[in-house]
């Protein structure tokens, strides 16, 4: 069980992490949780849907965030930049898909915010053919419909 | 290991797929795409439509547009006329967009060209001017007067009612051409966003009133009743900032005369108080500026520093921050020049732009990372699908 201060997470697939509260409750899901319930706070919060490989991941970035918020002196604006740029620079697109649904459905919004950037990042160039098979997209549209939707902005292909 | 034909899972590293992702997170993840890619994904099915035309999409996006890790959506712009920096275009005035991410981060022979935006051509063969720059919107004056709101990036426009002089025409009220009669037109225009009415204004400045345009309304209105209010005080120095002028105007108790922050209203045209820093108390050096939408004093101190304070949240006065402190700044440009603070960088790099200069300051290590020479106008904008 996990001290006073701790909590302890566990995932999908068995695995328990002690955690800072602090750091836990960078997930406004969690946070929820441990304000109605107390005895999430004394037991073991299972986190639904996320395998230990990604709550890991996820603890990692929240450790440094939450440190950061507390004492800025520690962790400057800078640190925490470059920490930001390599976490996602480092992630395979199995895991920035995984972590997308986690820290959304964990309600980590500085996370979700992140990822959200690198995913925009990665199809800003496309073009709309590309963009409706990345995300499995039919196109609704008639083909009159669409050339006159494109027609009003020529200058955006 | 997948072989050729066969369906694979395996991607190779230039190609992207996330085809089981919700729909709530696409939606999260458009907002943070460039306003040419939005334009150009309004096609990709119905619902991406409504999404990306919705005025809701349109605030998130804004939203994120001035808080995006790499100020990917920050623009630096030079406006010139024929002689351009990269691209000749010669006839037409034209906007050189540069990348305000490698202004702060890259060295000075790397900074990245974006874009040449050229004007409409209601705005073409006229001398042009920038009035300023809000939320991805550019306020043009053109000659003789003519003010034209402007997205450069959507091409939506909106040029302000004005008779042949350029002067504003007011729909509602046949008075007022007598009511100006004789005042002449002071020179400066201004041009911010209204936080409390979500509108855009410009106000247009004469001796002893000011017109008001207002984009909501669609109307101009003349404010000539003014407390406080003289000619003078209407210079480069006004900060138009949450629907509220402000100048800066001497208070005298009969004894000592010590400058300080004047507002008016522009819906209400009640006028109040800014209450200064301390450390500004008794100071006089010092001018009005808009940073980053917020009222910015620029301070030449006594000691030759130069201090650029920034009130972070309107109207309380706790919330007043010294941004930069650049300690020998007389020896490096004396105080006769005006200086636009145009950026702070979360890491507190600070560019700066006075007489034809432009500088980068890092104010953690008091260094100037550089300085150079442009001699045009140049200004910042954040891209925005916000529309006239």
């Amino acid at each position: 069980m996990a001290s006073k201060g701790n909590l302890t997470l566990k995932s999908c697939n068995g695995k328990e992490f002690i955690v800072e509260e602090k750091v836990a409750v960078m997930s406004t899901t969690i946070k929820n949780m441990v304000d109605v319930d107390d005895s999430f706070a004394q037991g073991v919060i299972p986190i639904i849907g996320v395998d230990g490989k990604i709550l890991a991941k996820l603890i990692e970035y929240c450790k440094e965030h939450a440190e950061a918020d507390e004492d800025e002196e520690v962790k400057s604006e800078e640190y925490l930049k470059k920490f930001d740029e390599k976490f996602v620079d480092e992630l395979n697109l199995n895991d920035l898909y995984d972590l997308l649904k986690a820290s959304n459905y964990l309600e980590i919004t500085k996370l979700l915010n992140l990822l959200c950037q690198k995913v925009a990042s990665m199809i800003k160039g496309k073009k709309p053919e590309e963009i409706r098979r990345i995300f499995n997209i039919k196109n609704d549209f008639t083909p009159e419909e669409e050339e006159e939707i494109n027609r009003q902005n020529p200058w955006a292909f | 290991m997948a072989t050729e034909g066969e369906e694979t899972t395996i991607l190779p590293t230039s190609s992207v797929a996330l085809p089981d992702i919700p729909q709530e997170i696409i939606f999260e993840i458009l907002p943070w795409l460039p306003v040419k890619s939005l334009l150009r994904f309004k096609c990709v099915c119905k619902s991406w439509l409504s999404l990306i035309s919705s005025s809701e999409f349109i605030k998130t996006h804004l939203k994120n547009s001035s808080k995006h890790n790499n100020y990917a959506f920050h623009i630096f712009v030079l406006q010139s006329s024929e002689i351009d920096y990269k691209i000749p275009f010669p006839g037409d005035y034209i906007l050189s967009t540069y990348s305000l991410h490698s202004l702060l981060y890259k060295d000075i022979s790397s900074i990245e060209f974006v874009d040449s935006i050229v004007l409409d051509p209601i705005l073409n063969d006229h001398p042009i001017q920038s009035v300023g720059s809000c939320n991805g919107l550019i306020c043009i004056w053109s000659a003789p007067g003519v003010l034209t709101l402007w997205n450069p990036l959507t091409k939506n426009s909106r040029i302000l009612p004005c008779d042949d002089e350029g002067e504003p025409l007011y729909e509602n009220d046949t008075n007022i051409p007598e009511r100006l009669r004789g005042r002449s037109y002071v020179a400066a225009n201004v041009f911010g966003y209204d936080d409390l009415n979500d509108d855009y204004k410009v106000v247009r400045g004469y001796v002893d009133a000011l017109a008001v345009y207002s984009l909501r309304d669609q109307t101009w209105k003349l404010i000539d009743d003014i407390p406080y209010y003289e000619t003078d005080y209407f210079t480069d120095f006004e900060a138009l900032v949450n629907g509220n002028m402000h100048w800066r105007r001497l208070d005298g108790d009969g004894l000592s005369h010590f400058p300080i922050i004047i507002s008016l209203n522009l819906e209400t045209e009640k006028c109040g108080k800014i209450s200064l820093p301390d450390d500004l108390a008794g100071e006089v050096n010092w001018y009005l500026k808009v940073v980053e939408g917020c009222i910015g004093i620029v301070h030449h101190c006594d000691d030759g520093r130069l201090d650029i304070w920034v009130m972070k949240e309107y109207g309380v006065l706790e919330s007043w921050t010294r941004v930069a402190s650049i300690p020998d700044w007389e020896d490096f440009r004396p105080r006769c020049f005006e200086v636009s603070p145009m950026f702070v960088s979360a890491e507190g790099r600070i560019l700066l732009h006075y007489s034809k200069h432009l500088v980068l300051y890092d104010t953690k290590d008091n260094a100037v990372l550089y300085k150079f020479e442009i001699d045009v106008p140049a200004f910042l904008f954040t891209e925005s699908l916000v529309s006239v």
